[in-house]
């Protein structure tokens, strides 16, 4: 979708008096939707998943971002505090149940935002992941909300076009090597040879948080 | 002023609450600690002035709602809970960084949701590493061990603080020195005990690696003075002096000429830490005149109850 395309459509969910809302989590190129529908509507709440896991550069990308496009950004936190997020070895979850870790620290908390709101503009792409591809722009989600995927048809090519030519800021971390940003205990640095895949939850066959396989109806 | 420990029933914090209770600015002090190194020195030897001031909660850092509770009406957090380094101990990486590195950030995640002014966080020298050249605050960390690994990632976290509110690293020499709360497993105080009531000391090493020291009372005033001091908000090293470890069997053995010494592996050299203490901050916090060792060491035996 084009900008205008984009902007014509949140107008109409706008003026059809739809409540939206958009999720990020601040990677470089999720810069460009928030850049995007910045420019159509910054008043647009942007929850920000802090599942308390963030590398602390994260946390201060977002703030700068959020003052440089001056976004409504909105911190989202689990309700199920660490201490009660531990295996029967002690250790957090993320070092046994990641499945299960990101339910509690993303899936859950989301779903209690879908429930308030009607559309969830969200910056998934097709050449992201097979889950992903299966997509459709506006596509059903629970409570009787739909998601709509602005950015499904763009490819990195376009994303690094718009971010040249609107001058993005890069996440820090990216410089020094890492290539898709999450969560700290489940993000790698690829060494050679590596691909971008395994970036995150490296050696598990886990590829999505669960934000795209449970809030989503099929 | 109201002010939080974490850790408060801990070794510095012993010391720390001791300052602050007598201090009339301080309204409330509100000990946070989990108590998960059964240590009660903190709640013992009589009620002391400024107990009214005192409260205690046993609770975990890894517990935001707790956190933010407690956190309420506080103007002032030390954070000082940690999972502390055993020499030796081949401990699950992942608990240090579970404590130091994930509830510092809980934390502060807690702390920026709160009124809180001040945040002072106790850190260690060993985020450095190895170094025999002594090292300043310019100096780039290289953390070896896990748990100052861990401190090093908590550090990072704080410092997201810096610009929202006062705060101050303080990179703690090996502490040292009696209180109600002191530890047994840190090479001073174990030389100490282990010279008087053993009569015999038990040395890792070679014993030429030199560490970074502090005494237990002046971490403890120059925390309580960061209420008082103009010292700027920063990353700081809170050193007192460098010392071989065969120079405290030295300065023990003169006190207690019977004392033996054995070495446990003396083809061993292991690694030193030593850290230029920065005198300006020193100043600052009003640590006054250093006592030589000896002196110190004297006190600390007749603080023995045989
Ligand atoms: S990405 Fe990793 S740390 Fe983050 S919520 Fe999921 S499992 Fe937990």
């Amino acid at each position: 979708m084009t900008f205008e395309e984009i902007k014509s459509r949140l107008n109409s969910y706008k003026e059809a008096g739809k409540l939206m809302f958009t999720s990020s989590s601040f990677q470089s190129h999720s810069l460009v939707m928030l850049h995007i529908i910045s420019r159509v509507d910054n008043t647009i709440p942007v929850y920000f998943i802090n599942t308390g896991y963030h590398f602390p550069e994260t946390i201060q990308f977002r703030d700068h971002v959020t003052e440089a496009f001056k976004l409504n950004t909105i911190d989202l936190k689990p309700e199920v505090p660490k201490h009660m997020q531990m295996d029967s070895e002690g250790r957090l979850l993320f070092t046994s149940d990641p499945d299960h870790c990101c339910y509690l620290n993303k899936t859950q908390p989301m779903d209690g935002i879908l429930r308030s709101f009607d559309v969830w503009i969200n910056g998934v792409r097709a050449d992201q992941s097979a889950v992903r591809a299966a997509m459709k722009v506006e596509q059903p989600a629970p409570y009787n909300t739909v998601r709509f995927h602005p950015m499904l048809d763009w490819n990195s090519k376009m994303i690094w076009q718009y971010q040249k030519e609107f001058n993005l800021p890069k996440h820090p971390l990216e410089e020094k090597g890492y290539v898709s940003i999450g969560c700290e205990p489940c993000t790698r640095r690829l060494d050679p040879g590596m691909q971008e895949r395994e970036a995150r939850w490296y050696g598990l066959k886990k590829v999505e948080c669960g934000l795209h396989t449970e809030l989503v109806t099929k | 002023m109201n002010i939080l420990i974490t850790g408060g029933a801990g070794y510095i914090g012993t010391g720390l609450v001791a300052k602050l209770a007598a201090d009339d600015a301080v309204k409330k002090i509100v000990l946070y600690d989990n108590l998960s190194r059964p240590n009660y020195g903190v709640f013992l030897g009589g009620r002391r002035p400024g107990a009214e001031k005192i409260r205690f909660y046993k609770g975990e850092l890894l517990d935001s709602r707790h956190l933010k509770m407690v956190l309420k009406d506080i103007d002032v957090v030390y954070h000082l809970a940690a999972k502390v380094t055993t020499p030796f101990a081949n401990a699950d990486a992942h608990l240090y960084e579970q404590v130091n590195h994930w509830g510092t950030a809980e934390l502060v995640y807690a702390v920026e949701e709160s009124n809180v002014r001040k945040f002072i966080y106790a850190s260690s020298s060993g985020v450095y590493g190895d170094s025999n050249e002594a090292v300043d605050e310019l100096s780039l960390p290289a953390p070896k061990s896990f748990y100052a690994i861990s401190k090093l990632r908590g550090e990072e976290h704080v410092k997201r603080l810096m610009n929202k509110r006062d705060t101050y690293i303080f990179r703690c020499g090996n502490v040292y020195g009696y209180n109600r709360g002191m530890r047994f497993d840190a090479v001073i105080n174990k030389f100490v005990f282990e010279a008087n009531f053993q009569k015999r000391i038990t040395v890792h090493g070679n014993g030429n690696q030199s560490r970074a020291f502090i005494h237990i009372d002046s971490v403890a005033t120059a925390l309580a003075n960061v209420l008082k001091s103009d010292l700027k908000g920063g990353v700081y090293n809170l050193v007192e002096r460098n010392i071989k470890v065969i120079d405290i069997v030295d300065e023990l053995k003169q006190l207690i000429p019977d004392m033996e010494f054995i070495f446990i592996n003396q083809h061993l050299t292991l690694h030193e830490l030593n850290v230029k203490p920065n005198e300006t901050v020193n100043q600052k916090l009003n640590l006054g005149e250093l006592k030589p060792l000896q002196e110190e060491l004297r006190e600390f035996i007749n603080r023995f109850s045989f």
